[in-house]
């Protein structure tokens, strides 16, 4: 070691020495309060979606669940159109009701030009859900064909400002819009995923349409109503119910039942078909609750710990207080005051590092919390709980070092134990939660890699117009692009954007369920799907509507009662949909596909080669070759649009991460949960290790005295530790075992818990705990002052 | 040969405002078997100079030979094995391990010898039985009297028999009856045959030694050798 080093690790340790028990409490204290104050801004954030919109809590969404006989019941956030023409005419009860569509259409001004996503709405949509306005009159803002209400955000974007009441814009079609109201922006916990609400007056509308087709009965629409005051919504939901079931006019897909659930619920209810946004998990928030708690708790421990450490050195000054006259309650007051202070200090780093880390935790969760959108709030609850754990964390090592001498010893060996035993239920913390990120992250693995069965890497999914000839055009040209392997049309396959179900019949009377498909043949190409039996379907086909042959995929078979994919094909299959009975062959079988997210089972499938309703281009692209073939399609697009509808593209890869971005912010909450939990605990024990070599420095000193080399010393300090770290494992492995079985449970399809998951944060955990308590001792058990043993 | 050889041995501490010289070029030599006390006001440098003997502290500088070995060439790890073979302590606070019993205490000085000792547990018995604490082999040190646990220190001191014995104010906690008997103690072992050096206040225990080195302000101020 050169004379230098070991200067600075001398100045290290009279540092470490000096203020590392401060430096421990504060930096613990601070660490566990920023987890805890963004974990408390982030379930504030859960718990408070569209509560922006005054008297959410009674404007309920119309959830309408469908099934067939003998299955479980599918909500959906959608429900048919006539629903509320049907409540209009027949509920007394109900205030008033309105629906939004969902729709994508090119708009364009001067400053924009985009293919939007907006919805069509009722004119009285702002009398039932009541969106803050900024500029204009909502009342009558939907009232006339072709008016606009916008976001202050997209008023901006399309115009430049946000005071744009009475500007126009241009549709598809050369339609024009004239804005009539600008809204409040949106804050990021709204259940709307769009900012833009055209009148559904206009007689283009998808909401007239439907209206003036009322045997158009699938569910279309998001119907929002509110209630009249003294009504129970349940009965009004089950009224509803029977008034939708006695409307209905076709043979399927008839809602089995209706629910009203509040806006202000609607981001916990489980999923439902047609959903605007990720749903929340209840479950999530409440671990993320436990676990700030835990945190906190935690880390006043440790600094309960440490400020015993501490005191416990100042027994003297202790006693000269006493002999100069101070009382107990005096020498606690001290104490207590003391860690007042050094709570407080915590708390006021930890707001402000909380509010230099939201931003970058923002981009990496795609979130937006917000610091500061309720300060006197925020301000109440952390000056609440540091007045808590000054409380929690100080009060306890007062009275045990105020304790008469005789009593003291014993109970400083018992709050010795009883640390040890929090250090330990921190480290099992550690492992659950190490835990619980390794198999996340190999759900997710799972979800993005293994489920779907079918090979969506280095494929783009264009979006049609509505031109159906320039699609054709566009499609022919691709596929003789350099840099495009392959390309197939479809109707939203493999995403689940429209899912249309085709209901059989079997010979004992039981339904089944398949989810209908329609594909070019080449679509089995484009996403490297082989065929099991028989052959792929030849072509693709406009007219009539039932398919002469289709596929089925390996589940489908089995559903309908064949031995062995063989067995299905060249057999014939009769089905419903919603208002038509089809016949066709079966000619082929394909493996399972998961076109929907693990969160819902594998449907059994069936593929037909109907043109009528395809909507995109998938293309399978050369990986080399990718970005030259990209730039190639947008001009193949441009070039047969006429260059006046943007093109709507996205690889598969990124749609299938938007699928399971609610995974994925699982996953790095619990990554940077289990980080804090690693530093408290290092802390902790770091704080225990203090505490013990301060416990422990005259036993040190003897044994060093009696020939005890380092090594000897260093043993003796960390074989304390071994089984207490062997026992956190055995307290953590159940816990987590069953908290993961829970959670996986939550899937329709998941991986299974790993005993490597176990193992390998068990080692993880020992390894963090032997280094730290090894760093410690190599700063602290040398140095153990022998001369204590003159004089102590 | 002498068994201890100090030559213009100093020693510094850190001290909160300035260096410290607790010693200033202390020259000394010790032969096999002396009994030799050292007195001296606080803070004459005393229990300093028997921390350096005892290694358990570095000297700043000069020279300290054991047995003839240049100690300040040895690593801190050999200087564990000479402190565990060859020198035993008492200390006036008795210096035992709280929760361990007398027994174990004592086992103590065997532990760091990494030897295999056949029949170690006579050798315990034995060395608590020259003592007269053998009796209170079970109990902890608490409870024990303030003779008796000086008497348990000594048994773990000499449990390995060493060839040297530091006692830094042995008697300073205790009463005079038992203070007399633990000094009696001591002189028996020195006329075993270990080596002394006993840390003192009081002139009537150093009267026992063969000699007695005086100390003042970190030095050697007189050194006198008991004619019998």
């Amino acid at each position: 070691m050169t004379p230098t080093l070991a200067g600075l690790l001398k100045l290290a340790r009279l540092i470490v020495a000096r203020w590392s028990v401060y430096a421990l409490m504060v930096a613990g204290l601070t660490l566990a309060y920023c987890a805890a104050t963004i974990i408390g801004l982030y379930v504030r954030n859960e718990l408070t979606y569209d509560g922006f919109i005054p008297g959410a809590e009674t404007t309920y969404l119309v959830s309408a669940h469908y099934g067939p006989k003998g299955h479980p019941l599918i909500a959906s956030d959608l429900a048919p159109a006539g629903v509320a023409r049907w409540t209009r005419s027949s509920m007394p009860d109900v205030d008033g009701v309105t629906r939004l569509v969902s729709v994508e259409w090119l708009m364009q001004t001067d400053r924009r030009k985009v293919k939007e996503h907006f919805y069509w709405a009722d004119a009285n949509l702002f009398d039932i859900v009541k969106l803050p306005a900024l500029h204009g009159e909502l009342k009558t803002a939907l009232v006339r064909p072709g008016s606009i209400v916008m976001t202050a955000r997209m008023a901006d974007a399309y115009f430049g400002r946000n005071d744009v009441v009475g500007e126009t814009l241009l549709t598809a079609h050369r339609r024009q819009l004239t804005v009539t109201a600008v809204l409040r922006d949106f804050p990021p916990n709204t259940t709307f995923d769009r900012e833009i609400f055209v009148s559904g007056v206009s007689d283009y509308s998808d909401i007239a349409v439907l209206d003036d087709n009322p045997t158009r009965l699938w569910p279309t629409s998001y119907t929002y109503l509110r209630v009249k005051s003294g009504s129970n919504p349940s009965e009004i939901a089950q009224k509803l119910g029977s008034l939708t079931r006695a409307q209905w006019r076709g043979p399927n897909n008839i809602p089995v039942a209706v629910d009203l659930i509040p806006l202000t619920r609607l981001h916990f209810q489980p999923h439902g078909d047609g959903q605007m946004k990720p749903r929340g998990h209840l479950n999530l928030v409440i671990a993320l609750i436990i676990v700030a708690v835990a945190i906190i708790a935690l880390a006043s421990i440790n600094v309960s710990g440490l400020i015993l450490a501490e005191t416990n050195e100042r027994v003297s000054e202790m006693a000269i207080r006493a002999a100069v006259g101070a009382s107990r309650y005096d020498l606690i007051a001290e104490i207590a005051n003391e860690a007042f202070w050094v709570n407080a200090a915590s708390m006021a780093l930890a707001l402000a590092l909380s509010e230099r880390v939201l931003p970058s935790l923002n981009r990496l969760l795609d979130l937006n919390i917000m610091m500061w959108t309720a300060p006197v709030s925020l301000l109440g609850v952390s000056i609440a709980i540091t007045v808590m754990t000054s409380g929690l964390s100080g009060l306890y090592p007062a009275i045990l070092v105020t304790r008469p001498r005789g009593h003291r010893r014993g109970a400083l060996i018992g709050a010795s134990s009883r640390w040890k035993g929090w250090v330990v239920t921190q480290i099992a913390l550690v492992i659950v939660l190490l835990i619980a990120s390794h198999t996340m992250v190999r759900q997710w693995r799972y979800a993005i890699g293994d489920a779907p069965n079918f090979d969506g890497n280095s494929v783009l999914m264009v979006k049609f117009s509505e031109f159906s000839d320039a699609n054709a055009r566009f499609v022919r040209d691709v596929r003789s692009l350099p840099g495009v392997i392959a390309a197939a049309e479809s109707f939203s396959a493999p995403t689940t954007d429209y899912a249309r179900p085709g209901l059989v019949t079997l010979g004992d009377g039981r339904t089944v369920a398949l989810t209908r498909n329609s594909v070019a043949p080449e679509f089995f190409d484009v996403y490297r799907v082989p065929i099991v039996a028989g052959r792929n379907l030849i072509g693709t086909f406009l007219e009539p509507d039932t398919p002469a042959e289709i596929l089925v995929n390996e589940s489908g078979a089995r559903a309908l009662g064949y031995a062995s994919p063989q067995e299905a094909v060249e057999k014939f299959l009769t089905y419903d949909t919603d208002m038509t009975r089809m016949r066709s062959k079966i000619v082929g079988v394909v493996p399972d596909l998961r076109f929907a997210t693990v969160s819902d089972p594998a449907q059994p499938m069936i593929f037909d080669n109907s043109s009528k309703y395809f909507n995109q281009v998938s293309i399978r692209l050369d990986p080399i070759q990718g970005g030259e073939a990209i730039s190639a399609i947008e001009s193949a697009w441009d070039r047969n649009m006429g260059g006046s509808i943007p093109v709507d593209k996205r690889l598969f890869y990124d749609y299938l991460l938007q699928q399971y971005h609610d995974l994925y912010q699982q996953i790095q909450v619990f990554n940077l949960v289990s980080a804090v939990a690693i530093l408290l605990s290092v802390l902790g024990l770091t704080g225990l290790s203090i505490f013990l070599t301060r416990h422990q420095v005259r036993e040190m000193a003897i044994r060093r005295a009696l020939g005890a080399t380092f090594g000897d010393i260093f043993v003796q300090r960390l074989t304390p530790f071994f089984l207490p770290l062997l026992g956190a494992n055995l307290v953590a492995w159940p816990i987590a075992w069953l908290a993961l079985e829970f959670w996986l449970k939550s899937f329709a399809s998941h991986v299974a818990l790993s005993l490597g998951s176990f193992i390998g944060a068990g080692l993880i955990s020992i390894v963090f705990a032997l280094i730290t308590l090894a760093l410690r001792c190599l700063f602290a058990s040398w140095d153990a002052p022998i001369r204590s043993l003159r004089h102590a | 040969m002498s068994l201890i050889k100090l030559v213009d041995v100093r020693h510094t501490y850190v001290g909160p405002e300035r260096p410290v010289e607790a010693l200033c070029g202390v020259s000394l030599e010790i032969d096999a078997g002396d009994f030799v006390a050292i007195t001296g006001p606080s803070g004459s440098g005393k229990s300093t100079l028997l921390s350096i003997v005892g290694t358990l502290e570095r000297a700043t500088s000069g020279r300290y030979l054991f047995d003839g070995a240049e100690v300040s060439n040895l690593t801190d790890r050999e200087i564990a094995r000479l402190r565990a073979l060859k020198i035993g302590f008492v200390f006036q606070n008795f210096s035992l391990i709280d929760h361990l019993t007398v027994y174990d205490n004592v086992k103590l000085g065997l532990r760091y010898r990494r030897e295999r000792f056949p029949r170690s547990d006579d050798r315990i018995l034995e060395a608590m039985d020259r003592v007269g604490i053998a009796h209170r082999a079970d109990h902890l040190p608490r409870e024990l009297s303030g003779g008796q646990q000086q008497r348990c220190a000594i048994a773990r001191a000499i449990v390995g028999d060493p060839s040297l014995l530091l006692a830094d104010e042995p008697t300073g906690n205790l009463d005079s009856r038992n203070a007399a008997q633990i000094l009696g103690i001591l002189s028996e072992l020195n006329a075993s045959g270990t080596t002394l050096v006993i840390v003192t206040h009081a002139p009537s225990q150093a009267d026992r030694a063969s000699r007695i080195i005086d100390m003042h302000d970190g030095r050697i101020h007189m050194s006198s050798r008991r004619l019998t």
